[in-house]
Formats: structure tokens, sequence, C-alpha cells
């Protein structure tokens, strides 16, 4: 599904991805450090401009490029699988700073929320992702139990998404406390 | 500000024990060194050394002895 609107943040903005997209996407997936932390990849930039069309036509399915303040594209994200009020959150691989980063999760977050009418968050994290595992036990949150995705295991989580929000209330602040530093936008 | 205090105020910023702060310890091996402790290290810098960091001096910060270099 296209949202239609760029969604405006302090160092990042965020709009849905286009066919035209598919080389960016392709080549940032295929990076040697998102390979643990990306599903399968597809064979070539055709497929991904296929795979991109196909997931533009889903259902409850929107996928993001992040683009740095000066229009540069840094990123992708994924909200998908939507359904009574849960939408799973991934697809995240980002070349951009952990400002970046960090202010894009919270803007997927309040999208969700409030735009989507999301409740629930459900995302799996890679067992051998530990930074991002380590970053959820220190929010307390808990794993739900173990998958399979593909050749590989992760553990799944599913969150209340007024708790993440709450939770990103520190995060939230320091972002506040930084906007004036430009080299975190570019 | 004193090692000790500067090692004290860095591992209430990224939330760590001060005990994993050995200077010559690299900060990928820092369970905690994560994005939140990165963004919370640029306020704590600006705030308490009024030291502005930019994006690419965050990529060169490789040691605890790093961040302890800029806390002058």
């Amino acid at each position: 599904m296209k949202y239609d609107r760029i969604i405006k943040g302090r160092f990042v903005d965020i709009r849905s991805i286009d066919v035209e997209d598919a080389e960016f996407s392709y080549d940032i997936r295929n990076m040697e450090f998102a390979r643990n932390l990306v599903g399968k990849q597809v064979k070539d930039v055709d497929s991904q401009r296929k795979y991109i069309e196909q997931q533009l036509d889903r259902e409850g399915d929107y996928y993001f490029v992040i683009l740095s303040k000066s229009g540069k594209k840094i990123g992708l994200y994924g909200i998908y699988n939507i359904h009574d009020n849960i939408a799973e959150f991934g697809r995240e691989v980002s070349i951009g700073n952990s400002v970046q980063a960090m202010e894009t999760k919270l803007m997927m977050l309040d999208f969700a929320r409030d735009v989507l009418g999301i409740k629930q968050v459900y995302s799996v994290i890679y067992t051998c992702n530990v930074k991002q595992l380590n970053q959820q036990k220190r929010f307390g949150i808990e794993p739900i139990g173990k998958v399979r995705r593909g050749d590989d295991e992760c553990f799944e989580f599913l969150t209340d998404i007024d708790i993440l929000i709450d939770r990103n209330k520190k995060l939230r602040k320091l972002l506040s406390q930084i906007e004036g530093n430009d080299s975190f936008k570019e | 500000m004193s090692l000790e205090e500067k090692l004290a105020l860095l591992a209430e910023t990224i939330e760590t024990d001060v005990e994993n702060l050995e200077p010559d310890r690299k900060l990928e091996d820092i369970q905690e060194w994560d994005s939140m402790a990165k963004v919370s290290l640029i306020v704590m810098l600006d705030e308490e050394f009024e030291k502005e960091i930019v994006a690419d001096d965050l990529l060169k910060l490789e040691t605890v002895q790093d961040i302890l270099d800029i806390m002058e």
C-alpha cells in the first residue's frame, strides 16, 4: 500500500517506497552489514522492482524509504502483516547515523498508532542481532517465543504500542535536545 | 573532573556499570553501546562539556578512552 504523504521529522523524512527505489533497496539490502538484519534477498534489481510492485498492491503492507533532511536515501522500514490492529515492524536497514535510526523508529511508531490505529507491534529479531536484543531487554520487553525465518532463528515480540511509545519518551526528549545539530540531518 | 567522576558520568549516560569502562575497552564490546547510548552521549557531552559532537565524530569513537579524551 502507498501512503501518499511525506512523514516529516527533525532528522529524517519518510515516504512510501516506489518502483524507482528498486536499485537503492536492492543495493542496501545486499550490503554486508544488512544480511543479518533483513530477510531473504531477491536475485537482482528487476526482481526487487517486481517485489515493490506487488508490495504496493498488498493490503496492510507499508514499505518506506528513509531520507536524510538533504534528501539522500539512507534506509528502509516496513510496517506489514496488519490485521486486528496488530502490525509487524521490520525490513529495517539503514546507512544513516544513530540519531536518524532512532528517530525513524519513533516516527514509525507514531505513524502506526496515530494513522493506522495499530494497538500492538509484532517484531522478530534474529538471534545473532545481539545489539537489538539488548535494547529490547533494556526496555523490559521480553520475547514471546522463537520462530524460524529462512535458515535463521529469531526471537519474536508482541508489545502494546503504547508501552513502546512510553518507553521511548527519554529518547524523544534526547532527540529534541540535539535538534540544532545539523550534522545528524545530512 | 577526575577520571573516576568522568567514568561515573559516562556509565550513567550509557546505562552500564563503571566496571565495563576500562579506558582501552572497545565500545563495540560494551553490551549497552547502542544507538540509544550514542544519542545519550551526544546530549551529555553538549550539556556537561559544551562539546558539540558531529555525526562523523561518532563514527571515529572506538574505545572508552576516545570518549574520555572529549570529556575535557
